[in-house]
C-alpha cells in the first residue's frame, strides 16, 4: 500500500494506490513522470516527503509517526534498467548475494543461487562475470538475484530497455511467465506501451508526478484520458461537451467545432465526456462526398504526412484536428502531399465517448 | 636525457665484484631493513589511508578540504622538512613525543619504528589519492543493489565497495611501497643513520658513495632493479590484469 508523496525540488510524485499481491501493476509514464521516484521510495532509497507505505502489517515507511526502515530491512526485490549485477561477482555469488546478506550460509546460498539460475534456463553460465553475458542473459540473472531473497514486492525498473530489440520481445515473454508463478506484488515501470499492455494485469498512467488513469490494460488502450496516453496507443483524442437535440447527439467541441457521435444513454446532456477515434477508421476525400452514411464530414488540409510501417499517417488541420491513417497506395492516387485540401468522412460509430470524471 | 644516468649506471658498475659487493653482511643488512620497513609502512598506509580515503571521497563533512590538503603536503614537501618537523613532533622533547615518553616510554626517533613513521608520512598519500579517487568512482548504484538485497552498509563496504576498489588499492600501495622504499630525507632527518637499525638502502647507497663507489654503484642498481620490477608490475596493471582473473578485469 502506497500512499504518499517524495517531493525533490520542484517536483512533487503524489500517489494513493494498493498494489494486489500476485498480481503485476504496470506503471506507464514519460520521463520525468516519477516513475523511477516511485521505485526507489518503494524500495527504500528514497524516504518519503509525506505519507506511509506497507505491506501488510510491514511498515516500511511512516513519515507521521517518524518511522523509516532502511533497504535492506524491506522485503522488496529490485530489479535495475540497467541491471546492477556486481562486476566482481561471477553469476552464482550475484544471485547467492541477498540470502548471504541475509544470513544464510555459503554452501547453502550458492546451493539455492544455482538453482534459481537453472529455473531461469541459465544454469551454464554460473561461474561468468557480468561482463561476459550478453543482456538478455545479465536481465535473467537480475531477475533471479531479486528473487532469491523471496521479496513480498517485486519491482522492475525499465525491465527491457537495456535489450536489444529481439531480445526484448523473448524477454517480454519469459518475464512473464515467471510473473505468473509469483506470489509478489509486482511493480514494472515503462516507457514502452507495448510492454506496459503485455505485462500488466492492471495499468496505471503516471504524468508529472500524477497519476492520470487507471485500470485493465485494454480498458485504457481503448478509452485513454490523456493526450499522451492516446498519442501511446494511437488514437485521437478530443474532450468536449455532449449535446442531445431531438435525436441527434453532437460532441460541441467548442471553437474546434462538432462531431456527430453516438454516446451510452446513461451520459446526460451536458456531460464533459472524451472521444477516441482510431486514425484508421476515417477517411479521406479529395472533393466535398454526396451521398454518404458517415455523419461526419470534415474540410481541412494535409499539415505532415508521415509512413509507419505499412500505413501512413496524415496529420490533418481541420476543425477538429485529426490524425488519420491510409495506405500508400492511396496517398499516391489521390496525389496526397503537405498543404493539398481534403475533405474527412468519419461515421459517428467509430467515435467512442466516454465521461471524462 | 632520462636515460643516460641509467645507461652511465650500468657502464661504471663493476661487474666482476658485483656479486662479493651484494653479498656482504652490511647489503644484507640494509635491504632487509628497506624491505622490512618499506613493507610495515605500507601496511600502516593502508590500514590509516583507505578510511581516510573514504572521509575523502564520501564525506559531506566542511573539514575536507582542509584534510585533503594536509594530506598532500608531504607529496610537495621537501623530505628533509617532513624529518625535521617529525623530529619537532615525536622527538623526545617534540610536542606529542615528550607525552609519549612519559606516558609509555617510548621514543621513536633514531628506532626501526622511526624509519617506518618516516617512510609512512612520506608514501601515505599516494595510497589515498589512489583509492580516494577509487571511491568516489565506485558505483554507487551497484552500492544500492547491495542495500536492497539486504546487505546492511557494513556489508555492502566489505562485499561490494572494497573488492571494486581492489586494483586502485594495489596500484596505490604498490606505489607508496616504492615511495618508502627509496625514502631518503625524512629518514636520515629523523630516524638517522645506524647500520643494521635505520640505515635502509639509500642511506647505505649515499655512505657508500663517499668511501667505496663501487659499492654505491653496486647497491644502484640493487634498488634500480627492484624499481623496474615495480613498474612492471604496474604496467601489467594498467594493460588490464596482475595476471588471470585478477583484479585488472574490474573497472
Amino acid at each position: 500500500m502506497f500512499d504518499g508523496s517524495v517531493v525533490r525540488g520542484d517536483f512533487e510524485l503524489a500517489l494513493s494506490e494498493t498494489f494486489a499481491r500476485g498480481q503485476v501493476t504496470v506503471v506507464l509514464g514519460p520521463n520525468g513522470s516519477g516513475k523511477t521516484t516511485l521505485l526507489q521510495s518503494i524500495s527504500g532509497i528514497t524516504a518519503l516527503t509525506r505519507g506511509r507505505i506497507s505491506l501488510g502489517e510491514n511498515v516500511f515507511d511512516d513519515v507521521e509517526r517518524g518511522y523509516y526502515l532502511p533497504p535492506e530491512d524491506r522485503p522488496v526485490g529490485l530489479v535495475f534498467q540497467d541491471h546492477r549485477l556486481f562486476p566482481h561477482l561471477d553469476a552464482v555469488d550475484n544471485v547467492a548475494f541477498g540470502p548471504r546478506a541475509q544470513g544464510v550460509d555459503r554452501a547453502q546460498a550458492r546451493r539455492a543461487a544455482r538453482e534459481w539460475l537453472r529455473r531461469f534456463g541459465i544454469e551454464s553460465l554460473a561461474d561468468h562475470r557480468p561482463a561476459q553475458l550478453s543482456g538478455g542473459q545479465s536481465q535473467r540473472v537480475a531477475l533471479a538475484r531479486a528473487l532469491a531473497t523471496t521479496p513480498g514486492v517485486l519491482l522492475l525498473d525499465e525491465p527491457t530497455a537495456a535489450l536489444d530489440v529481439r531480445t526484448r520481445s523473448i524477454t517480454r515473454t519469459e518475464l512473464r511467465s515467471h510473473l505468473d508463478q509469483l506470489d509478489a506484488a509486482t511493480v514494472i515501470v515503462t516507457h514502452d506501451p507495448l510492454e506496459a499492455i503485455t505485462l500488466a494485469d492492471r495499468l496505471l498512467v503516471l504524468e508529472h508526478g500524477r497519476l492520470t488513469q487507471a485500470g485493465p490494460p485494454a480498458e485504457v488502450a481503448r478509452r485513454p484520458r490523456t493526450d499522451y496516453v492516446a498519442t501511446l496507443v494511437g488514437l485521437n483524442l478530443h474532450a468536449g461537451v455532449l449535446r442531445r437535440v431531438g435525436r441527434s447527439t453532437t460532441l460541441d467541441l467548442s471553437e474546434r467545432g462538432s462531431l456527430v457521435v453516438v454516446a451510452p444513454a446513461e451520459i446526460a446532456a451536458g456531460h464533459r465526456v472524451l472521444a477516441a477515434i482510431r486514425p484508421s477508421a476515417i477517411a479521406v476525400h479529395t472533393e466535398r462526398p454526396q451521398h454518404g452514411s458517415a455523419r461526419n464530414l470534415v474540410e481541412g488540409s494535409i499539415e505532415s504526412i508521415e509512413t509507419f510501417g505499412d500505413r501512413v499517417r496524415l496529420a490533418v488541420d481541420a476543425r477538429p484536428d485529426l490524425l488519420v491513417d491510409v495506405t500508400p497506395a492511396a496517398v499516391a492516387e489521390l496525389q496526397l502531399r503537405p498543404g493539398s485540401p481534403i475533405w474527412l468522412s468519419l461515421k459517428a460509430t467509430d467515435i467512442e465517448i466516454y465521461p471524462q470524471d | 636525457m632520462l636515460v643516460v644516468p641509467f645507461v652511465a649506471l650500468l657502464v661504471r658498475a663493476p661487474w666482476t665484484s658485483l656479486g662479493d659487493i651484494l653479498a656482504g653482511p652490511e647489503v644484507a643488512a640494509a635491504l632487509r631493513l628497506s624491505l622490512v620497513c618499506a613493507t610495515l609502512a605500507t601496511l600502516v598506509s593502508v590500514v590509516v589511508g583507505v578510511p581516510l580515503a573514504w572521509f575523502l571521497a564520501r564525506s559531506r563533512s566542511r573539514l575536507v578540504p582542509l584534510v585533503r590538503a594536509l594530506v598532500t603536503v608531504p607529496l610537495v614537501l621537501p623530505p628533509v622538512v617532513a624529518g625535521v618537523a617529525l623530529l619537532m613532533a615525536l622527538g623526545r622533547t617534540g610536542v606529542v613525543g615528550r607525552l609519549l615518553d612519559q606516558w609509555t616510554g617510548i621514543t621513536l626517533p633514531f628506532t626501526t619504528a622511526g624509519v617506518v613513521v618516516a617512510e609512512t608520512f612520506v608514501a601515505m598519500p599516494f595510497l589515498v589519492i589512489s583509492v580516494e579517487s577509487a571511491f568516489r568512482a565506485a558505483d554507487r548504484g551497484l552500492e544500492q543493489a547491495a542495500r536492497t538485497l539486504g546487505a546492511a552498509p557494513l556489508t555492502v563496504f566489505r562485499r561490494v565497495t572494497l573488492p571494486l576498489t581492489v586494483p586502485a588499492l594495489l596500484s596505490g600501495a604498490l606505489l607508496s611501497w616504492a615511495r618508502a622504499l627509496g625514502e631518503f630525507g625524512a629518514t636520515i632527518t629523523f630516524a638517522g643513520n645506524f647500520p643494521g637499525r635505520t640505515q635502509t638502502m639509500p642511506l647505505a647507497v649515499y655512505l657508500a658513495l663517499e668511501s667505496d663507489p663501487d659499492a654505491a654503484i653496486a647497491l644502484s642498481l640493487l634498488l634500480l632493479g627492484v624499481c623496474l620490477v615495480v613498474l612492471l608490475c604496474l604496467r601489467g596493471r594498467w594493460l588490464g590484469g596482475l595476471g588471470h582473473g585478477a583484479a585488472g578485469e574490474l573497472r
